[in-house]
């Protein structure tokens, strides 16, 4: 179909209000005024795109992941009975590598360990570490992306070279020469994982400030003398914060990804016996061929749950924000 | 709901025998599992070899009855009666392979954007051969043909114009091709949406004298959707005139643009700056309102919230048909006090015109470089205009219109030698540069307020920042001039705290109206500020310029497609061409004195709402690139009164006809005022080097 005026599309919340806002009337606007005042309006389309939210199944369900999550990073001790580090007894005996039974649902590890506990508690560093990863990633990247995008010219040319050459190195590469060499702390992970992510950001924000900078509202603010950092800041900053969010979202699924690899190379911040899906994996995965796959498996797949549910919340931002 | 079957329409035939006969369709779109009534019970027939127009403001369902016509509906369209008959069976009881079928011989339909209704990554001739072969053709057979079809469509070099992707096309020539490919296997009923509004006038023209000349050869029914009146009135034997998803008048195109029998028409019509009505003259007739939201239930009369000669009656009952003449009908309970609508008084306003100039622009050019090629948009402009006069600035697109008004507001800078100066004193060239009062004293109105206002700032944030930002006024003080400034334009107080979003698109025009008016500027340059609105709403701004202009003596740089729109506002006149003015003067000389050969075409290929059929000067070709200017006069390649041997080697000076009537033109003007006559060959379209 063509862009049609008159076709009204399935699930659009904003176009509902505008039209109905179009009763105000074109000549004679005191006359026959109908319709709320504007706050109430405004209210109305952030309530239509919750709604939308809400309705989503896809967001339903990664929301929920997500909120289980973060319960299990802030109270671990809520949902598990043992500490991560503790070893599991039972009638004063250590049980190292028993099945997932009863008493220990996901089994037990090498060590004796409760691979319930490991999971429950390994929540924490790795959503520290990602989601701070991120929000710097993606503070920084809109900040570059936006200087870049508006300025265009030579500091383009140079900052879109360097973008280009920073993302030809495979990023796991390169966080293990910065980690090898500064040490694990988790300021450094953070901060690596951070850099790293900047090019990519850089370049998703830039491409929507170009488009942005291209409208007449900017030309606008140009003509009555508005300087750089406020066209920047004010101006277009505000129109290009929905993809930034959706970014934000997207890094924090792959930097979540990042540091469950790092760990499982052993390039975990903290001392090695603390909790940590990946280093878990790492540590575990060679009992799987001794048939004891639950030590492995389960920390697998709690960084697979963990990295859906970010995803899913992200689709279904992503939606609502482009409709 | 009661139907009745109008006695008008009854009239017209066996609708088994109609190209197409659309019955009493209701149609809604699902929003949300709500079903929104789009279309309320539609009744016309196309006869075999007729030209129907649908005409109404944009979201009255034109569009949805045209696709209605071919089944292309949207998945959430929803039919919940009539029927829509072609040749006597319901094509919304086709099968998909029938409907397959039926689509690929029997109708077609030409879209608006002919750049969107194109394959970007394939050659023209393939996709042309494409229809051919649907058709049984074989390859080389469909190549052919394809050359056959844009023989037809009177392109002039179909084998170069088959080799080229859509993007090597000019517009008029892409919407060629696009009717070419909907002419293949000769339907009988032809759709046109909108198929001239994305082109400049002239190739306007061009191409609405190709669709009647098809239309003849071919004999095929036209449904011809349009906002522009005159156009209909220029291609339709017929029209429909559409509100909220109802027709509520019928009847012979003349006829019913004559002698309007529904107060709807009449108001659209007089809405429209026509009959060389000028802003000295009188207010344009406006609609106060708004069209109905989509889905609103209406269960009387349509249009009864904007009527002027609504009361109880049309409050409560259904409107009837009520036959006005031979095939005309109209649906009104009134029709007899029509008369009451009266247009608004002619009231001789005396716009108070300064003598010196505010802005002067002397010598300025303005050359881009393009991979390594000067591209000369203006070349040695001289202009000024005084305070309180609105300067119409007219020509094709790639004419230089939009770069020497963006050149004036600094956003490019001129090439050196030429200058801008503001009450006599020169303006620095980048907008940055110059002082506050030079940035204040310059303003814009932009041709589409979408994308000119932030859409996350509230009218109030958006106004008080441009007043703080060019005058002293701040803080309560400020606040209480942006609701001066609202009320001046009509807008309510409730506006200001609403995002440009939940604006119609006339209120947002007022918005940055307002706020090119913010700091009370001696110069507003309008680029097309009205050619995204309807005509209604147009009028209402137009009306509103004009008192503003009237009480603030502000200067007007308007540029526009629209000549009836500039010849209601404008003062003067400039017409451009590849960065040159080649005549200026005021507006009613240049409307009753001889013009220069171009400006002649132009203004000749204008389709009239009024039916004063004009003989049409073709415009030869397209508009030559401006890296590569003709010699001479750069207009002798198109010129249809060139003299051989003069105008391809000496450029013409400006010469003065009458006292500020100047052309740039070697003709005299005895030369100028021969009628032309034009050759067959200046017909075809040719391609652009």
């Amino acid at each position: 179909m063509s862009d049609d005026v008159d076709v009204p599309l399935e699930g659009d919340p904003t176009g509902g209000v505008a039209a109905s806002e179009a009763l105000a009337t074109e000549a004679i606007p005191e006359a026959a005024v109908v319709g709320v005042d504007a706050s109430t309006e405004r209210k109305q389309v952030r309530k239509e795109r919750r709604q939308l939210l809400l309705r989503s199944p896809g967001f339903l369900f990664g929301f929920s992941i997500l909120v289980m999550w973060v319960l299990c990073a802030a109270v671990p001790s809520w949902f598990t009975k043992w500490g991560d580090n503790e070893v599991v007894r039972v009638d004063g005996s250590v049980i190292p590598r028993v099945s997932p039974r009863a008493d220990a649902w996901f089994g037990t590890d090498k060590i004796g360990n409760d691979v319930f506990a490991r999971i429950i508690y390994g929540a924490r560093p790795v959503l520290i570490v990602a989601v701070t990863a991120a929000v710097l990633a993606v503070a920084a990247g809109t900040l570059l992306g936006l200087t870049v995008g508006y300025f265009r010219g030579w500091v383009d040319e140079v900052i879109g070279r360097i973008i280009e050459a920073l993302l030809s190195i495979p990023v796991i590469l390169l966080a293990i020469m910065v980690l090898t060499t500064l040490g694990r702390s988790q300021t450094v992970i953070i901060l690596t994982i951070a850099v790293l992510f900047i090019p990519v950001v850089t370049r998703t924000v830039r491409s929507a400030v170009l488009a942005e900078a291209q409208l007449d509202y900017v030309t606008s603010a140009k003509l009555r003398g508005e300087n750089s950092l406020f066209v920047m800041t004010r101006e277009i900053l505000p129109n290009v914060t929905g993809v930034a969010v959706v970014e934000l979202t997207v890094r924090i699924g792959y930097a979540i990804f990042t540091v469950a690899t790092l760990s499982f190379l052993g390039l975990n911040a903290g001392d090695s016996s603390a909790a940590d899906w990946g280093r878990d994996l790492g540590k575990q995965y060679d009992t799987i061929q001794a048939g004891q796959w639950w030590a492995a498996i389960f920390p697998a797949l709690a960084i697979a749950l963990l990295v859906i549910g970010v995803n899913l919340v992200a689709d279904s931002l992503d939606r609502v924000n482009k409709s | 709901m009661t139907v009745t079957e109008p006695a008008g329409i009854a009239d017209r035939g066996d609708p088994a025998t109609a190209a197409l006969a659309v019955q009493n369709l209701e149609l809604a779109y699902e929003v949300r599992g709500v079903p929104r009534e789009v279309l309320r019970d539609v009744t016309f027939q196309i006869r075999p070899g007729e030209a129907f127009g649908l005409v109404g403001e944009s979201g009255c369902g034109k569009s949805t009855t045209a696709y209605a016509a071919l089944r292309y509906l949207p998945d959430n369209a929803v039919v919940q009666g009539g029927a829509v008959l072609a040749n006597g069976v319901d094509i919304l009881k086709m099968s998909n392979s029938q409907l397959r079928e039926f689509r690929s011989t029997q109708a077609s339909m030409v879209y608006q954007d002919p750049v969107q209704a194109m394959n970007p990554a394939l050659k023209i001739g393939r996709q042309v051969a494409e229809c051919y072969q649907i058709l049984g053709q074989s390859k080389s057979e469909a190549m052919a043909s394809a050359g056959d079809a844009l023989r037809r469509v009177k392109i002039a070099d179909p084998v170069r114009v088959l080799d080229r992707y859509p993007h090597q096309l000019s517009g008029g020539m892409l919407q060629r091709v696009v009717i070419a490919m909907a002419l293949t296997g000769d339907p009988k009923l032809l759709v046109l949406d909108e198929p001239t509004t994305g082109l400049d006038a002239t190739v306007e023209a061009e191409v609405l004298d190709l669709v009647r000349e098809l239309r003849s050869e071919t004999n095929a029914a036209i449904l011809l959707i349009a906002h522009n009146l005159g156009v209909i009135r220029s291609m339709c034997d017929r029209v429909g005139v559409m509100y909220a998803g109802r027709i509520v008048e019928e009847g012979n195109a003349q006829v019913v643009f004559d002698n309007p029998e529904h107060p709807y028409t009449k108001g659209l019509l007089n809405a429209i700056p026509r009959q060389g009505v000028r802003k000295t003259d009188r207010a344009l007739f406006t609609i106060p309102g708004n069209l109905p939201l989509i889905g609103t239930p209406l269960p009387t009369c349509v249009y009864v919230d904007r009527c002027p000669l609504a009361d109880d009656v049309c409050r409560t009952q259904v409107p009837p048909v009520v036959p006005v003449g031979e095939g005309h009908w109209s649906r009104c309970h009134h029709i007899d006090r029509l008369a009451q609508i009266t247009e608004p008084d002619a009231q001789i306003t005396e716009y108070d015109i300064g003598t010196d100039n505010v802005i002067q622009l002397n010598g300025v050019s303005k050359t881009f470089r393009q991979r390594g090629h000067d591209v000369p948009a203006l070349v040695s402009v001289d202009l000024g205009f005084h305070e309180g006069e609105t300067l119409g600035l007219v020509g094709e697109s790639g004419s230089g219109k939009s770069t020497l008004a963006k050149t004036l507001l600094g956003i490019h800078s001129p090439d050196s030698g030429g200058n801008i100066t503001l009450r006599g004193r020169e303006m620095k060239s980048k907008a940055t540069d110059r002082i506050a009062e030079s940035t204040r004293a310059i303003s814009m109105v932009f041709q589409n307020p979408d994308s000119a206002l932030n859409r996350m700032w509230t009218v109030r944030r958006i106004l008080k920042r441009t007043l703080t930002k060019l005058t002293d006024v701040q803080g309560a003080e400020a606040d209480r001039r942006v609701e001066e400034l609202a009320e001046a334009m009509r807008l309510s107080p409730r506006h200001l705290d609403m995002r440009p979003r939940q604006l119609s698109g006339g209120l947002k025009q007022r918005v940055a109206i307002a706020r090119a008016f913010a700091g009370s500027p001696d110069v507003v340059v309008c680029d097309e500020p009205t050619s995204a609105l309807d005509v209604s709403v147009q009028a209402a701004i137009l009306n509103l310029l004009a008192n503003l202009q009237n009480d603030e003596r502000t200067s007007y740089l308007f540029i526009t497609h629209d000549i009836g729109v500039v010849r209601y506002l404008a003062d003067r006149i400039a017409v451009m061409y590849l960065g040159r003015i080649m005549e200026i003067g005021s507006t009613d000389v240049m409307f009753s004195e001889v013009n220069h050969p171009y400006t002649e075409a132009l203004l000749s290929a204008v389709p009239s709402v009024d039916g004063e059929a004009e003989n049409r000067i073709p415009l030869t070709g397209e508009i030559p690139s401006p890296a590569n200017p003709p010699s001479g006069c750069v207009f002798h390649t198109r010129c249809h009164r060139v003299i051989e041997g003069l105008c391809e080697v000496t450029e013409p000076e400006m010469q003065e006809i009458s006292p500020g009537h100047r052309i740039k033109c070697h003709l005299t003007i005895e030369q100028l005022s021969v009628p032309v006559e034009i050759k067959e060959s200046a017909t075809l379209a040719t391609l652009a080097d």
